[in-house]
């Protein structure tokens, strides 16, 4: 990952995970994949960084995690969405849109 | 495959997180360790590479080990299985099952101890609910009150009750309004039936008009008696046959119309009496049910002018009363009139005559028994619950794994809880039979002779209620303490000794001597009631009935059946039975007969 991309990656990791927790429960694997292959290999979580922060979205209650059992299949500890998540993540989704919006009005080359 | 698990544990070693928190923390990221190595391999790593690389991501899980212990501290344990509740039954029941199945000799013990238990509990409750609880199939049992005549100047407590006679009966019934209708009945009295091959024993009841009417019960084939049919002396020669009769001496074909020869008196038979119906006995019934004034034909002696002189007391009456009215014997005394003999009545609700009088001492004699068999099941129980305890000590190791593994205490319990669950059901399935087989023994102690006029036991629903309900009682009385125990079980020290003294706490074995000292306390009490009925018996045989019994003898023999011919032959009796009764009678030998020898 570039040095950007883990500059933006610190500030917006949260979002990003809850985020795709929004569509429905994903277990640690499966988000850290899907991260990846979303950004196109530019944003990447490791087990160091990814649960971590799924640890800290519990302590706050922004997500849950439970351990499932699928028939012929081990099984996997999925998180999903509180209640409280769902709230924080429309939050969020509406700053980030807005925040996007005013940096790329600052950036138009008229506006430079 | 690499062993990723040992690999993360490695690196968690002293994370400070609770046992519980660090396996599931460990089956959690080595799961997503052997992800990404796989996803290295699918892509083209050799394994060397992709080991390194997976090993170089996981890092020092300093971070990791942190935020879990935050999360830890902040939040109680997560459940280890959201559980589709019903896939994790089933989970436990298959577990159940295959720990039954590794400890053959152990469940076969539990099993029989509990099958006993729960056997002689449905034995007893099935007899109760025979008896008791669902005595006659008739409508609205509540209504009926049995009317006795009593001497005069005496209180309704120490009152004998006795019979009435046809003709106030009569009167009375022309009389009375606290019943909607009242009946006469003379019980089951012995008859000789005509058949093809000579005569048989039968019981018939004479009955007043309204006796059906006012039991309110329907027939299963053509009509009752009624009150046309009991109104002048040998007038209409009929007759309802009871269902067992029916099939027994019909086979089923229709028996409408067919004449039945009793002691000599044709009688139709015009009705066929429902299943289970005997009458108002629990315990015993006729086979034919006869108007009231075919008395003197068929039993010309014993009715001569019993329906006509007052002073025949030989009558039960019993009546429906009204809706709203209640069983007052002032009321019914005023209605009853005053009689030469200075005679006064009495009323009483017909369940409580039906439950052994006032006092209820049949319902007594029962509650008893189900004690008695209650504390066997409460013994049967505390074996278990010891086996159980037993058990758990043996399982310390498998337990403390378990535990280590993310299981949380009421998830074990649960699991032990479903072992105890299909101990108990196969207990129940087990014990009910013994309790259906107990009922045929118990049964089977009875005359043959006159088992198709004896009362059947049901086992309906409200026994099958009963049976499950103690089995579900059971897996709860015998299962949750030692579940409980188990589960609080030191995993170091489980997984340690993984042996006998693993679990086995002062306070564990302090359980397991009060369940043995309960144990013995419960076995005495039995053992002692046991000694008392038997001794009871013992002095019943001893009663000195006021004679010199040692060398008599009674022999009771049915007509026609020629079994009197048959002992004579082989030698049980000295003679042929017509001169045997004169020549005893010097050896002071009694013969009776339950049936009179006719024609």
């Amino acid at each position: 990952m570039s040095t950007a991309g883990h500059e933006w990656k610190k500030g917006s990791a949260e979002l990003l995970i809850l985020s795709l927790l929004g569509a429905r429960p994903r277990h640690g694997y499966d988000l850290a994949k899907l991260i990846e292959s979303r950004s196109a290999g530019v944003l990447s979580f490791h087990v160091t960084t990814l649960y971590p922060l799924l640890a800290r979205l519990e302590e706050h209650g922004l997500v849950t995690g439970k351990w499932v059992e699928k028939p012929e299949q081990r099984r996997r500890r999925y998180y999903s969405l509180t209640a409280k998540g769902r709230k924080t993540l429309a939050i969020q989704r509406t700053g980030w849109k807005e925040f996007v919006l005013a940096i790329a009005q600052v950036m138009e080359p008229d506006n430079a | 495959m690499r062993d990723w698990k040992s690999e993360v544990r490695q690196r968690l070693e002293n994370s400070g997180l609770d046992a519980s928190s660090e396996a599931e923390t460990v089956e959690e990221l080595a799961q997503h360790a052997e992800d990404r190595y796989g996803e290295l391999l699918t892509a083209g790593e050799d394994e060397e590479t992709a080991s390194r690389i997976v090993r170089a991501e996981l890092g020092s899980m300093e971070e990791v080990s942190r935020s879990r212990v935050r999360r830890q501290a902040s939040a109680p344990p997560e459940p280890a299985s959201n559980g589709v509740w019903l896939s994790d039954l089933w989970r436990d029941v298959r577990y159940g099952a295959r720990s039954m199945r590794h400890a053959p000799l152990y469940t076969f013990f539990a099993v029989l101890t509990l099958a006993l238990g729960i056997g002689a509990n449905t034995t007893v409750f099935t007899v109760i609910n025979t008896l008791i609880l669902h005595p006659l199939p008739v409508a609205d049992l509540l209504q009926l009150a049995v009317i006795y005549k009593t001497q005069a100047k005496t209180n309704a407590r120490t009152a004998t009750h006795l019979p009435v006679s046809y003709a106030d009966f009569t009167e009375f019934e022309n009389r009375q309004r606290s019943f909607s209708s009242i009946a006469a009945y003379l019980g089951p009295q012995v008859l000789s039936l005509r058949t093809r091959d000579g005569y048989a024993r039968a019981f018939g009841v004479f009955v007043s008009g309204g006796y059906f009417e006012t039991l309110g019960v329907a027939p299963v084939l053509g009509r009752f008696i009624g009150r046309t049919d009991v109104h002048a002396n040998g007038s209409v020669p009929v007759a309802v046959i009871s269902y067992n009769a029916w099939q027994a001496r019909f086979q089923g074909a229709d028996p409408l119309g067919r004449t039945v020869v009793l002691n000599g008196g044709p009688l139709t038979i015009i009705g066929v009496a429902p299943k289970n119906f005997l009458g108002l006995d629990v315990f015993f019934g006729p086979d034919f049910w006869i108007p009231a004034t075919m008395g003197e034909t068929i039993l010309p002696t014993q009715f001569k002018q019993a329906l006509t002189d007052h002073s025949k007391d030989m009558f039960q009456v019993f009546g429906r009363l009204r809706p709203g009215t209640s069983a007052l014997s002032a009321a019914v005394n005023q209605q009853y009139g005053e009689r030469n003999d200075a005679a006064r009545v009495s009323v009483h609700p017909l369940s409580d005559e039906l439950k052994g009088g006032d006092g209820g001492a049949f319902v007594m004699g029962s509650v008893v028994l189900l004690a008695i068999v209650g504390l066997l099941l409460a013994i049967a129980c505390a074996n278990v619950a010891n086996l159980q305890l037993a058990r758990g000590a043996s399982r310390a190791g498998e337990i403390a794994v378990r535990i280590a593994m993310g299981a949380r205490p009421a998830r074990l319990v649960r699991q032990l809880l479903t072992e105890s669950f299909l101990l108990s059901l196969a207990g129940c399935a087990i014990g009910s039979l013994i309790g259906y087989g107990g009922c045929h023994l118990l049964w089977s102690f009875l005359p043959s002779e006159v088992s198709a006029n004896l009362v059947t036991f049901k086992l309906d629903p409200v026994v099958w209620f009963f049976t499950v309900g103690v089995s579900l009682a059971t897996v709860f009385l015998f299962g949750l303490v030692p579940a409980l125990r188990a589960a609080k079980i030191d995993v170091l020290s489980g997984l340690k000794q993984s042996g006998r003294a693993a679990g086995r706490t002062r306070r564990a074995r302090v359980f397991t001597q009060m369940l043995l000292a309960g144990q013995v306390a419960f076995s005495l009490v039995c053992l002692a009631t046991a000694v008392l009925v038997f001794r009871s018996v013992q002095r019943a045989y001893n009663i000195d009935p006021g004679f010199n019994a040692h060398s008599l003898s009674t022999y009771y023999d049915e007509p026609g059946t020629n079994r009197l011919r048959y002992r004579a032959r082989q030698g049980v009796l000295p003679c042929d039975p017509r001169t045997c009764l004169l020549r005893t009678w010097r050896r002071r030998c009694v013969l009776g007969q339950r049936a009179p020898v006719l024609e």
